[in-house]
């Protein structure tokens, strides 16, 4: 298991993760989503033994990560750069990770190397951007550590790759209860391949939760009033339902219609309405992509804001 | 996890430095190419060189054979320097994950430790660089081996091989330093930019910074300082691989020029505790590195200075050694000094502007510049008004001290061989030696207690027509330092000094030594041996001088005569009581230098076995050349000088009175200042250009003054001789005592002043 307890990392003056609780489930997939700079990459790098945090604590499987040899064994990180590896050919970058992960699975390497069709010999910045991925995600699963944390893992690959790669990752998952933590802006991918995610803001977890669960908390909501005996459309403000105790993430009205987006779970969002006789009351659950965005909104972290600064 | 803990007490070290020799294996390769190309192919050369040597006279189509070879020793030459400076390219290519970002997460995310990753890194980049010496090294052994089976090497094994040898370790310990200061370098920068200025920076700055101050301390006070002897310290020579550098050069000459006594050199003495010293600062600079290393965070990687305070250290010791070397070159201080800021200013923010990547936050530039200036002249200040950190003033403690050197230059007091090369370690001559210093501080510091005090005009040489003394005094503190101070002092200061050296046995063990050589030299067909060893017996020949140091006799020892003669030569001299030595009379020279005084029984006693018996000079002995009496020629030439003036050889301008402390004069007619009084010696280079109206009418050669010659003695201890006689072409000085019969004789010949 995965704990942060009140992580502090800075670089310099600038706070990165900023008392950052975190947990995550051995044999997780986790999807570590957020702004950028809002600490993702830190993260994995904490993880990976790479950085050393300020303050609290970054522990795998209950003991403290940097300098810990032991520890390190188990994790295997891939960050979203590969010009490392140009100078190495597939072969020799193997035998590179090999020597320092023990449980590496020559049969397992090849089987992936043969699905994926990729040239042992040749050197690897001779190798497009998606190939130096898959080139480094093969071996990364062959070193058949106990968790794999991937920094934009599904950059530079094309479709038909993205869903073999995926494959790959769940079958690990499967098969050995690799807990995988993958860093994207590309929510998409998160949303299929990862059953928990969190979102970062600032240096600070805004929520941390099972997909499933996000998507049923939040709701966008398209309701239509009753027009008034004058026949004048009603109109209701954002704190109208707010004070109704609802958490309203965004709002938008065009004469009797509102379009809101709204925190809780769906019986709480229709009883909030109830008291108002709304004649039209219609729940659309939200991709993870609206999630990330309208979460993002309510911080000031707003396309229309940032846009015109 | 599953498997991997079973693995958990894997060596990762072990696999990281494979990892990493396998990672490097081409550059691996081009240093063993280069190497292979270095001693090996010198070794080649070598053997060709001595072969075609012995057929020279042979074949006359040969004669030009030093032209054929010349450029292949200079590829030779240019390989090993490529390989030497191949450690600088071997670390940066082991550490380039500090620099480079795009690095940095694949080797710091691997199951390593710090300490694990740095000294597998470090020792992998060692393995790669220093190997590849010793696979040459063993490989020019195999061919040297196989040349002495071709032809005659016996020179080189005997002679040559331990310098080279020694030589070899100065060299591989220098390349190790140059390689752990370049990872020193390497692992307080992020940038590559910063990485390769450190480098320079570095490896210049702290040699530069080392002499600059050591030049500070000379320039604010010259009295007794030895500008060159920076190049006999391990602070120096120790300390950086430039200094290493230096110590191999002067091993090497030092080694040449102590032909007849190879353990002379100061190099050659210095050889283990330098090592000693040179593995030590590998070791700090290891240690600072492991330790920067250590606290080095992951995410510094692209800052210019991971540790900003280096930049500072670069900065102001580069500020400090401008500013110091234009004044102590300039000729106006405080021009210089003016200079020194606005060179170093506008370096500085160049500097500042590169590595702050803009002019972002410039006023702590100034602040940084000003505060660094202020340090560097209240450095030169507190170095001006301390006397170089009382440098000058300071004598080391006797106890502290475990060898001395003493250098009378060219003083017929001691033999060439000994002057300035041999380290007593007797405990009494130390304490002489410190003494001796302490008076010569005395006199110039606190000159209450004394008559005259010593200017520190001591390198004017207007005239030699001085009683001074040219000393160099060089000691080895048990700290491993060396002091090294240089005096010109009236003769008189040297006599504790000078009797206590010669009484020691030290002495007599090696000036026996040296006798047993120059018998054996002599007698060589092939040339000269350099080292005398006892079991090593060679025939020799014995040459006999007289007095006058002309020679008398000669007569060929066997090996085991040359033993007995040394034996006899040293028990005499270990024998030698003081009282002997201050009234003893010459009676005769081995060879030119080794003085036989009448009281040596065992060696006159082993001349008589052999049939020579030396008689008092005698007028026939007096064949050529001329008499100088107080100036006046006797004779055509200036052979033999008598100075009975007391006033004649006086200085005006290295010593003078309490009175005349603040004013010099370089008047002779002003003489008087200081004393002939208590002669040891006295410049025996000195020529005389002062004539007085000498004619043949003058011209007198008769018993007294052959008389005279016999009562002289080449030592006088604390006494005032009447009168110095020297014999110029010989390089000769005896003493006349004050006695009636002396005077009586010296009447006779030249009037002299009364007391």
């Amino acid at each position: 298991m995965i704990e942060l307890k009140n992580t502090v990392k800075k670089f310099d003056s600038y706070t990165a993760l900023n008392g950052v609780d975190l947990k995550i489930e051995k044999g997780t997939a986790f999807g570590l989503l957020g702004s950028n700079g809002a600490g993702k990459s830190t993260i994995l790098r904490l993880l990976s033994g790479i950085y050393k945090q300020e303050g609290g604590e970054v522990l795998i499987d209950g003991e403290p990560v940097f300098d810990n040899v032991k520890v390190k064994q188990k994790v295997f990180f891939i960050n979203d750069e590969t010009v490392q590896f140009g100078g190495y050919t597939l072969n020799e970058l193997k035998n590179y990770y090999k020597n320092y992960y023990p449980n590496f699975s020559e049969e397992l390497f090849e089987s992936l190397r043969k699905r994926i069709n990729l040239p042992l010999k040749k050197k690897i910045n001779t190798f497009s951007k998606g190939m130096k991925r898959q080139a480094i995600v093969i071996i990364a699963l062959a070193c058949k550590t106990d968790y794999l944390l991937l920094d934009e893992a599904f950059d530079g690959l094309d479709p038909t790759m993205r869903i073999i790669v995926k494959k790959m990752l769940v079958d690990a998952m499967l098969d050995r209860q690799l807990t995988t933590i993958i860093s994207s802006h590309n929510l998409k991918e998160i949303n299929e391949v990862c059953d928990s995610a969190a979102l970062l803001h600032n240096g600070k977890i805004i929520f941390s939760r099972e997909i499933d669960s996000m998507k049923g908390e939040v709701h966008k909501i398209q309701v239509v009033f009753p027009k008034k005996a004058d026949g004048t459309p009603t109109e209701y403000t954002k704190e109208d339902f707010a004070s109704t105790g609802l958490e309203i993430l965004h709002f938008e009205r065009k004469q009797s219609i509102c379009y809101i987006i709204a925190k809780g779970d769906e019986n709480t969002v229709r009883a909030a309405f109830a008291p108002k006789e709304p004649l039209l009351l219609e729940m659309i659950p939200l991709t993870l992509e609206e999630i990330f965005i309208y979460e993002l909104e309510v911080l000031g972290y707003d396309s229309n804001n940032i846009g015109t600064d | 996890m599953t498997a991997t803990t079973s693995a958990q007490t894997k060596s990762f070290f072990g696999k990281r430095f494979m990892t990493d020799i396998k990672e490097n294996k081409k550059t691996l390769i081009i240093n063993l190419m280069l190497e292979l190309l270095g001693l090996p192919l010198f070794s080649v050369l070598a053997i060709i060189a001595i072969y075609i040597d012995e057929v020279e006279t042979k074949i006359d189509m040969l004669d030009n054979w030093a032209a054929i070879l010349l450029p292949f020793s200079r590829i030779s030459v240019l390989t090993i320097l490529t390989s030497i400076l191949l450690g600088i390219v071997i670390a940066h290519l082991n550490f380039s994950y500090l620099s480079k970002k795009s690095k940095a997460d694949m080797n710091y995310g691997l199951p390593l430790s710090n300490t694990q990753r740095f000294f597998a890194d470090y020792l992998s980049g060692l393995a790669i660089y220093i190997v590849p010496v010793f696979i040459a090294i063993i490989l020019s052994f195999v061919i040297l081996g196989i040349g002495s089976a071709i032809i005659d090497m016996s020179v080189f094994w005997e002679d040559a091989l331990v310098p080279i040898v020694k030589a070899g370790f100065i060299a591989i310990v220098g390349m190790i330093m140059l390689y752990t200061v370049s990872v020193f370098a390497l692992v307080f920068c992020g940038s590559p930019f910063e990485v390769s200025f450190s480098h320079i920076a570095i490896n210049i700055l702290i040699p530069a910074t080392i002499g600059c101050v050591w030049l500070a301390i000379v320039t604010s006070t010259s009295y007794g300082m030895v500008g060159e002897s920076i190049f006999y310290s391990p602070v120096f020579t120790a300390t950086s691989p430039f200094g290493a550098v230096v110590f191999f050069f002067m091993y090497f000459i030092g080694a040449y020029d102590a032909s007849t006594i190879e353990e002379s050199s100061y190099y050659n003495s210095m050889y283990i505790r330098w090592m000693i010293a040179a593995v030590i600062m590998i070791a700090v600079y290891l240690l600072a590195s492991y330790l920067l290393y250590k606290f080095r965070k992951a995410e510094s990687v692209s800052k210019p200075y991971v540790y900003k305070a280096f930049f500072y250290v670069i900065g102001a010791s580069a500020v400090f050694c401008i500013i110091s070397l234009l004044i102590a070159t300039g000729i106006n201080t405080v021009a210089a000094a003016i200079a020194g800021v606005i060179i170093c200013g506008v370096g500085w923010f160049i500097m500042e502007v590169i590595t702050r990547r803009g002019f972002k936050r410039f006023w702590t530039a100034i602040v940084g510049f000003a505060a660094t200036i202020c340090v560097v002249f209240l450095i030169c200040v507190i170095c001006r008004i301390t006397d170089g950190f009382g440098a000058s003033r300071y004598v080391p403690a006797a106890i502290s001290v475990e060898s001395v050197s003493v250098n009378l230059n060219n003083s017929s007091l001691l033999p060439d061989e000994i002057d300035s090369n041999v380290e007593f370690s007797d405990k009494d001559v130390i304490k002489a030696v410190t003494a001796f210093h302490k008076e010569a501080v005395d006199r110039h510091y606190n000159f209450d207690d004394y008559t005259y005090n010593i200017t520190e005009n001591i390198h004017n040489d207007s005239t030699n027509r001085y009683d001074k003394q040219s000393v160099e005094i060089t000691y080895h503190t048990i700290y491993g330092s060396t002091v090294m101070r240089e005096y010109s002092v009236m003769s008189s200061m040297l006599s504790d000094m000078v009797e206590a050296v010669l009484c020691s046995d030290e002495y007599a063990e090696i000036a026996s030594r040296e006798v047993a050589v120059s018998l054996i030299n002599a007698a060589s067909e092939d040339g000269y041996t350099s080292v005398y060893i006892p079991n090593n017996k060679k025939n020799g020949r014995l040459y006999i001088k007289n007095k006058l140091g002309d020679g008398v006799t000669s007569v060929a020892l066997r090996a085991d005569s040359v033993e007995e003669f040394r034996n006899a030569y040293k028990n005499d001299l270990m024998e030698m009581s003081q009282e002997e030595l201050e009234n003893g009379s010459v009676y005769c020279y081995i060879g030119s230098d080794y003085w036989v005084l009448d009281s040596f029984e065992n060696t006159i006693g082993f001349l008589e076995a052999h049939d020579i018996t030396l008689s008092p000079i005698g007028r026939n002995d007096i064949t050529d050349g001329g008499v100088q009496v107080n100036g006046k020629d006797y004779w055509s030439t200036n052979e033999i000088e008598i100075i009975s003036d007391p006033f004649f050889y006086t200085s005006t301008d290295i010593f003078r009175t309490r009175e005349d402390k603040y004013h010099y004069y370089n008047d002779e007619s002003q003489d008087g200042v200081a004393e002939v009084d208590g002669i040891t010696t006295a410049l025996a280079s000195s020529d005389s250009n002062y004539y007085g109206g000498a004619s043949e009418d003058d011209y007198i050669v008769d018993k007294n003054f052959v008389k005279l010659i016999n009562a002289s003695t080449p030592f006088m201890f604390n006494e005032k001789p009447i009168a110095i006689i020297r014999i110029y072409n010989q390089s000769m000085t005896y003493y006349i005592r004050d006695t009636a019969e002396n005077r009586e004789l010296l009447n006779s010949i030249s009037k002299v002043p009364n007391k």
